[in-house]
């Protein structure tokens, strides 16, 4: 920190401003400072030291020779990457689960956190919350075991379809069928956990708004519209930019509970595909330059929303 | 993120930032003051030996070091070893992180043909040594190896590096250890033959189907499929033919056997789920009388299900039966085991103390230590019959309830991994159900065509290996994507040429060459 605050001094005069106000901050806040230590800790151990092992993507990685001994081969991995038969396949599979994700599972949290606000009877609400939280904390490995079981031919989700007329199968053997189950069981184990964030954002709104639009006349709905949703709109965007910033990553622990030889056509993903090469082939190098490519592309996402964000209605990360 | 990459990045600069603080303490080599002539040895040092513990044995002990057999290993040669296991079902995972982590234990026990490049690669990244170094102290192993040229090539790489202390199979008995298998009272209920031909096979199932109203007259855990295919005449992966090797799923023999799968499926005489029926379904399908023919292992499968089986119901007989024959004659695709898979034990760079290492690897391939690993102590695991060793009661009907392999994994390397030579006479006993002896005669008729079509040990060089497994990892992706359409007929069978086509855009036939020059650095030996 101490680095960049000599670096943008360079003689002017915002130098004394940045380092009194510094000063005087922590002198005011040292308990806060002490408390912010672990976080930073976490972030320079655990996110940018790795980063040097990044430097792989460019090398033919043995372990024998270590990161900085191994010999540097250029782009040769993404070259490889770009010209296999997978590549289009992965990424295409990748931005279809992950906009699909973020299509319909997005709004899900909002419209809950909603729903819940409107409820009279704190216990009732207490309730709700409690059971739609429950799925989030349940291993995945289980709930996917849960999600095969539900949609077998003899699972229950099949009944209740058999009610409409629809013939039980085992769906996860359907490639049709393979992403909005992905999809919806997504949201029923995230949809609680997610609204939180929500919720709070909710408290934060005066409630003296509601008052003067009761006597404007306004209904339920035109509130809501009117003053909740602009009144969360900033938490909203930001969840949203941090999503879009994510668009790339779907994790490969779901997919690969979930999915057969059948549904591998739409449930290969750049993630399993990373775990495939990197560490069931010992292709060290290849699947961090894969991985590069990944987080590449998530941050000119990141970038671009966050560009169009403040454009358009003023709210960005930075 | 991805978390593997992420542990991975981790490791690797945890690694690198040791390795600047003055790199890795060099541990001293200086242990020529040990006496390594003869067993017990007198050291104070202890070996770290990593290896898998095989569920038949974690269900009773979590250290392999808490068996009997270790135990027995420690008194006899006088050498410690501390084993490390890694968490069951991650083997292939933890081995990788901590040879990318660069901190290995003594000795690494492992799939070593299953090892990303083979062992040659293992070698050339200085993973493992060449243990040609340390004969003089392994003189039962290469004893043994210069008995037979064939076990001899088998286990070394095309440089003539023997890499491990490798498990061998010695015996025929040893190699067949999965086929289809029926329930032989149906059969008799029914008044039907044991079946022989296809056409035999698809009356047995539609009879299956209608008289017993089996849901699925014929079902299998679908990590089995290869062995499916084999029923057929068809194998799965690649083969041998002459002095090349091809691959098996774009001969006419794999469109044949597709033909017939396809008309079963049709017929609804396979699971309409084949393809995600898994170890649980299949177990209560067969136990619910819900299939009646599969394909399963005649150790833990014939044998779970009759000890199962006849709980329930007394006349239940699942029965090995032989792969189907064509025209007459015994199909030539019998999957067959290599007598030496790869699997065993090998001395790492960072070991402290290899003359030692061999030492203890050596044990169990000299003679005595040989009947240890094979039959246990005498007296405990066996007893001496008219000069053969007959395993006890404490194997065969323990007391405590456990199962044979349960018993086995605690009294004996057999049954288990090893590295030892394994003996013939482990599994005649072993498998000592009259349904289990079926399958050691059944299961090998058209033993010697199918043998000649294995592909033995080859090794690749490590960049063959590089172009091998990129082309690979496609062309059995999407082998495995395409059986499935055109099981359920999503893809006619009429696109077999077109997916042949695709096949060979992906590059299979260099790959074939690739092995098939392999295979003749392999005779050159």
């Amino acid at each position: 920190m101490r680095n960049t605050l000599k670096q943008t001094a360079s003689g002017s005069e915002y130098r004394i401003n940045y380092r009194s106000v510094i000063k005087k901050d922590f002198k005011l806040n040292k308990s806060l400072y002490l408390l912010m230590l672990p976080v930073l800790a976490y972030y320079i151990i655990w996110h940018y030291v790795p980063m040097y092992g990044a430097l792989i993507a460019f090398k033919n990685f043995t372990p024998r020779l270590g990161t900085w001994g191994s010999p540097w081969v250029g782009f040769k991995h993404f070259i490889d990457f770009f010209s296999s038969p997978s590549f289009g396949e992965v990424l295409f599979n990748t931005l279809r689960i992950s906009l699909t994700t973020l299509i319909f599972s997005f709004p899900m949290p909002i419209i809950l956190a909603l729903l819940l606000n409107e409820l009279k009877s704190a216990r009732f609400s207490k309730l709700v919350q409690n059971a739609t939280y429950l799925p989030h904390f349940i291993s995945l490995v289980v709930i996917c075991g849960m999600v095969k079981d539900f949609t077998r031919d003899t699972g229950i989700v099949s009944y209740l379809l058999s009610f409409f007329g629809v013939e039980p199968i085992t769906m996860l053997n359907y490639p049709e069928y393979f992403v909005p189950i992905y999809v919806i069981s997504g949201i029923w184990q995230s949809v609680g956990w997610e609204s939180i964030i929500f919720l709070a954002a909710l408290t934060g709104i005066d409630g003296s708004l509601y008052e003067a639009a009761t006597i404007d006349g306004a209904g339920r709905w035109k509130q809501t519209w009117h003053i909740t949703l602009p009144g969360i709109l900033p938490t909203i965007i930001t969840m949203l930019i941090l999503r879009i910033g994510g668009i790339l990553n779907v994790g490969y622990e779901k997919i690969i509970l979930l999915y057969n030889d059948a549904t591998l056509e739409v449930a290969d993903v750049i993630s399993t595909y990373v775990y495939r090469k990197g560490l069931l082939e010992q292709s060290w190098s290849f699947s961090t330059a894969v991985n590069m490519f990944n987080s590449v592309i998530n941050l000119l996402f990141l970038c671009s929303a966050n560009f169009i964000s403040r454009k358009v209605n003023d709210t960005a990360l930075w | 993120m991805k978390k593997p990459i992420k542990v991975l990045a981790i490791m690797l600069s945890i690694t690198a930032l040791l390795t600047a603080c003055g790199g890795p303490d060099k541990a001293s080599v200086s242990n020529t003051d040990i006496d390594l002539s003869s067993y017990p040895v007198k050291t104070d040092e202890t070996l770290t030996y990593w290896r898998s513990l095989p569920i038949n044995i974690s269900t009773s002990v979590d250290n392999f070091g808490a068996t009997e057999i270790a135990q027995e290993f420690e008194r006899r040669t006088g050498i410690k070893i501390k084993y490390q296991h890694p968490a069951a079902g991650q083997e292939k995972e933890a081995l990788n992180l901590m040879i990318s982590a660069n901190e290995l234990p003594d000795i690494i026990n492992t799939h070593w043909g299953q090892y990303p490049g083979g062992p040659t690669r293992a070698i050339d990244e200085e993973v493992i040594i060449p243990l040609d170094e340390y004969k003089e102290y392994a003189p039962g192993f290469f004893g043994f190896l210069e008995k037979n040229d064939d076990y001899d090539k088998a286990s070394k790489t095309d440089a003539g590096d023997h890499y491990a202390f490798v498990s061998i199979q010695d015996g025929n008995d040893l190699l067949v250890v999965s086929g289809p298998a029926v329930r032989k009272d149906w059969l008799d209920e029914l008044g039907l033959e044991e079946p022989k031909s296809v056409d035999d096979w698809t009356n047995m199932l539609t009879a299956f189907k209608e008289k017993k109203g089996a849901e699925a007259p014929m079902s299998f855990n679908y990590g089995n499929i290869c062995y499916f295919f084999n029923m057929f005449e068809a194998g799965f992966d690649p083969y041998k033919e002459g002095d090349k090797i091809v691959y098996a799923a774009i001969q006419p023999e794999f469109k044949n056997a597709l033909a017939i799968i396809r008309d079963w499926f049709e017929k609804g005489l396979l699971d309409k789920n084949i393809v995600s029926v898994d170890s649980k379904l299949i177990d209560n399908q067969i136990l619910n009388d819900k299939t009646g023919a599969t394909i399963t292992s005649g150790g833990g499968g014939i044998g779970q299900y009759m000890k199962m089986g006849v709980q329930k119901n007394p006349n239940f007989n699942l029965t090995a039966v032989p792969y189907p024959s064509f025209d007459g004659k015994p199909t030539g695709a019998v999957p067959i085991a290599k007598n030496i898979t790869g699997v065993g034990s090998a001395i790492t760079t960072q070991a402290k103390n290899p003359a030692l290492a061999a030492k203890a690897l050596d044990y169990f391939y000299t003679e005595e230590g040989d009947m240890l690993a094979n039959f246990g102590i005498e007296g405990v695991g066996h007893t001496i019959v008219d000069g053969e060793p007959v395993y006890t009661d404490l194997i065969m009907n323990n007391p405590d309830g456990l199962t044979i392999s349960q018993a086995l994994g605690l009294h004996m390397l057999a049954g288990n991994g090893g590295p030892f030579v394994l003996d013939s006479r482990y599994i005649q006993q072993y498998y000592g159900l009259p349904q289990q002896k079926a399958a050691l005669k059944n299961w090998t008729v058209g033993f010697e065509e199918s043998v000649s079509k294995r592909v033995p040990m080859i090794t690749f060089t490590t960049e063959e290996n590089s172009e091998y497994a990129q082309i690979m990892t496609e062309v059995d992706k999407y082998r495995d994507q395409m059986i499935v359409k055109f099981i359920n007929g999503i893809e006619p069978l009429e696109n077999f040429d077109k997916y042949v086509d695709t096949m060979k855009q992906l590059g299979v036939d260099r790959a074939m060459e690739i092995e098939t020059a392999a295979l003749a650095r392999y005779k050159d030996r």
